[in-house]
């Protein structure tokens, strides 16, 4: 859990946008892999185990309609958990960073988990695949569709 | 290749996932159309950015709370918790569950006249249960004339009636009643102990024993006549029973269907209905016919005691069926003159007359 804390609780936080709310994810997802440990057959890496679990929880929290009725907010409290994460690099950050952040942000739910999985946290297509459970295609797609839409957002700071 | 098909692969090119002959149509088509270099310079950059986004730490005590998480919590604070949580919720919801109950058993318990006599009968019940042996059933005994006896007032009831043909059993079911419906009540055995056939004496050792009983027994509920009017300790337990509410109980068990029984209840054991003064020139003989008179009339005679508020005078208490009330008035006004100071405009079933007796 100490080897995977910070992982867990980036996807949780970029997801969700709340570190209070992804902290309370990744705690589940730690608390979720304790109780099923004895059902881990191995297959998989231990990281894509827990990638795995974070990425349902996350998914299913974002699509619960409680978590609908706050997401008006999301982008403002992306950017409150990140001061409190830091406030001198909030102040220090520069305009793109944030334009980075608020993109993100505004990605579908679908293209973010991708996104995250694979250019935050640098897995493969296959582990994405496996953690979420779709076609080798399907995250390719989805990966490209994101990466083309923060460009787009992001293209006023590119020469 | 068109622009849009280059273009599609260059999440695969970054990512280094393109397989070498379209690696290769894409590098040429790159070398002719600047336009796609552009874009996947910008591509690029973009996936520079998100690569080099400073990765989330979690916050300082992040394991511990899982850890904590995932301990299996206490059985107490599990019950807590569904008890009192959300607590702005199930609090004013309990709270208001428990005043409900605490109106809803006192609007009960004063609506239901039983719960509050059981109430008062609670705490008297023991006491002298305990230390009051309850008396022998009495022994049927051969019918005698009543006699006056000043010194221990008890007067035996009218001889009219037969010896009424109780059991032991019987005297002992009367005998529990009364002790569990007055508790310790110092009502004269006499009262409410008419086993005997009405109008017989009793022993003088029976007497003597029923003296320092305060338990009293309950009346033959196969006698015809009304119960022996035996006096007892009138004094001490008129006095006595104005200060021991446990005597208001109720007494002896209902007379059968159509017999001339009369019980004692509780409302005539504390309660006046007539009142009046005697006024005689020999008073032991007139107490001797009164006496008389009321076991002719079908009542019984309570008690008789000085009079405290007359040197030569004296109270007698007794009771008269209402049918012979207008008799016994009638008759009183032959002993003696009869002043009534109190009379009741609705006479009950049960006359409870107190009549003062002077010279």
């Amino acid at each position: 859990m100490i080897a995977y804390q910070h992982r867990i609780f980036g996807v949780a936080l970029r997801m969700l946008g709340n570190a209070a709310e992804a902290e309370d994810v990744a705690q589940e997802v730690f608390l979720r892999a304790h109780r099923a440990i004895a059902g881990f057959r191995g297959e998989a890496k231990l990281s894509t185990w827990f990638y795995t679990i974070a990425s349902r929880l996350c998914l299913t929290r974002l699509g619960s309609g409680e978590r609908r009725l706050t997401r008006h907010g999301e982008e403002a409290l992306t950017h409150l958990a990140d001061s409190q994460a830091d406030p001198v690099a909030e102040v220090e950050r520069s305009e793109i960073e944030v334009a980075l952040h608020d993109a993100i942000a505004e990605l579908s739910e679908e293209r973010r988990i991708v996104v995250v999985l694979r250019d935050l946290e640098g897995l493969s297509y296959e582990e994405i695949a496996e953690a979420l459970n779709l076609e080798l295609g399907t995250v390719r797609s989805r990966l490209h569709r994101a990466r083309l839409d923060l460009k787009d957002k992001l293209e006023r700071f590119f020469p | 290749m068109t622009c849009q098909d280059a273009r599609e692969f260059f999440s695969a090119l970054v990512d280094e996932a393109l397989a070498l002959e379209e690696r290769a149509l894409l590098e040429a088509h790159l070398l002719s159309c600047a336009d796609c270099r552009r874009e996947l310079e910008r591509f690029r950059r973009t996936v520079a950015l998100l690569r080099g986004v400073e990765p989330a730490r979690a916050p300082v005590g992040f394991v511990d709370r899982a850890l904590a998480r995932a301990r299996p919590t206490p059985w107490y604070r599990r019950l807590l918790r569904r008890l009192f949580v959300p607590l702005p919720v199930k609090l004013p919801i309990e709270a208001a569950a428990v005043v409900l109950i605490a109106v809803s058993a006192v609007y009960v318990f004063q609506r239901t006249p039983e719960l509050q006599q059981a109430a008062r009968q609670e705490a008297p019940l023991r006491a002298p249960a305990a230390d009051a042996p309850l008396p022998a059933p009495p022994k049927p005994e051969t019918a005698t004339p009543p006699r006056p006896v000043p010194t221990t007032p008890r007067e035996p009831g009218p001889s009219a009636s037969p010896p009424a043909p109780s059991g032991a059993r019987k005297d002992k079911e009367g005998v529990t009643d009364l002790r569990e419906a007055a508790p310790g009540a110092s009502v004269s055995r006499d009262v409410a102990d008419p086993a005997g056939p009405v109008g017989r004496r009793e022993s003088p050792s029976a007497q003597e024993t029923k003296k320092t009983e305060a338990t009293p027994a309950a009346p033959s509920p196969l006698s015809k006549a009304p119960p022996a009017g035996g006096v007892g300790s009138a004094g001490a337990s008129r006095e006595r029973r104005a200060n021991a509410p446990e005597e208001k109980a109720e007494s002896a068990p209902a007379a059968p269907p159509g017999s001339t029984v009369h019980r004692f209840s509780t409302r005539a054991l504390v309660s006046v209905d007539v009142s009046g003064r005697l006024v005689v020139k020999d008073r032991q003989a007139a107490a001797t016919a009164l006496a008389d008179l009321v076991a002719r009339l079908g009542g019984s005679q309570l008690a008789r005691r000085p009079d405290p508020g007359a040197a030569a005078g004296e109270i007698v208490e007794i009771l008269i069926p209402r049918a012979a009330y207008a008799a016994f008035t009638q008759e009183l006004g032959r002993l003696g003159e009869w002043r009534s100071d109190t009379e009741l405009p609705e006479l009950p079933e049960l006359v409870r007359a107190v009549v003062h007796l002077t010279e």
